[in-house]
């Protein structure tokens, strides 16, 4: 989707203000700490995946997106995951309790399962029967495509032609996963695409943007 | 599935207008989060601060640092990395 989150390129932010590697909280505060434990842990709907929490993350009305920092979309996108599967009331949000005589579950994640989690989760590499469409080296056209759902195609290259860099083999197609749709993997490349071809004559000659982009998202150019 | 319903699915991702009604400050919102899905055992409190525990200690630049130095001495860890970082 055409969200408030595909920001790249655009003027008027402000200048990227980076801290101090040296002193660069893991978390700016407590609360933050406490985000990311429940994201990563608590008992979601079911089918639920990280690219449907990406693309719930983007539609989070832009006024909120813009105005809140990372680990508050976190928060945003489990409340919203919490009330759209059921799970809990607006009322419960709000009060932080549970309604009277709601069954309490026991199948919550627990501590001594965290470590394997982070082993195991995030693998989305997936064999995959058919050959690449494109070789390292050939010339790329992104599509001009807009969808409502979810992509990972940025706004800022569609349509324009790049070169492959890197094959990535099969990975996991965000845009029908997101949408719990079924994996449908794709082969994933890394395409390159010069400054210039992306931001015209003003962009620097030597400079180039590379883009992970799925096979679909491509023609031969 | 359409552009048609992925736009009704996308309008109703965020439909409960709840932000308005609840605190500004996040601290308050996610500890009145992890009271509540404690409570419905949506959550434990001990996975919690284990995921914490395991960003703090194990992932992350600390860790970062110490990999790639053994990458500069120790060529077979070098590739191993470049062939598969994860």
């Amino acid at each position: 989707m055409n969200g408030v989150h595909d920001m790249g390129g655009m003027h008027g932010h402000g200048p990227v203000a980076p801290e101090d590697e040296k002193h660069e909280p893991l978390w700016h505060a407590p609360w933050e700490a406490r985000m990311l434990g429940i994201t990563r842990s608590m008992t979601y709907p079911k089918g639920f995946n990280i690219d449907r929490f990406r693309h719930i993350r983007e539609l989070m009305p832009p006024h909120l997106y813009l105005a809140r920092s990372y680990y508050d979309h976190w928060y945003a996108v489990c409340v919203a995951a919490l009330l759209n599967g059921g799970l809990a009331t607006k009322e419960e949000i709000k009060s932080g309790h549970a309604a009277a005589g709601s069954a309490k579950r026991n199948d919550a994640a627990r501590s001594e399962q965290v470590w394997t989690s982070q082993k195991t989760q995030g693998i989305f590499t997936r064999a995959i029967e058919t050959p690449p469409l494109f070789a390292i080296g050939q010339r790329v056209r992104a599509r001009n495509i807009n969808p409502t759902g979810h992509t990972r195609l940025p706004r800022y290259v569609r349509g324009k032609v790049g070169v492959v860099q890197i094959h990535h083999g099969g990975h996991v197609f965000p845009d029908t996963n997101a949408h719990m749709q079924g994996e449908a993997p794709q082969h994933l490349y890394t395409v390159a695409f010069s400054m210039r071809e992306l931001w015209g004559a003003d962009a620097s000659a030597r400079d180039e943007t590379c883009v992970d982009l799925w096979e679909s998202y491509l023609d031969p150019a | 599935m359409t552009q048609h319903s992925h736009a009704h699915e996308n309008d109703l991702a965020h439909r409960h207008d709840i932000h308005a009604e609840l605190p500004a400050d996040p601290a308050l919102r996610v500890k009145a989060l992890e009271s509540l899905l404690t409570e419905k055992g949506l959550v434990d409190p001990a996975a919690i601060d284990a995921w914490i525990e395991i960003y703090e200690s194990k992932i992350g630049p600390r860790n970062g640092a110490k990999v790639v130095a053994k990458a500069w001495v120790d060529p077979a860890y070098k590739q191993r990395l470049l062939s598969d970082g994860s």
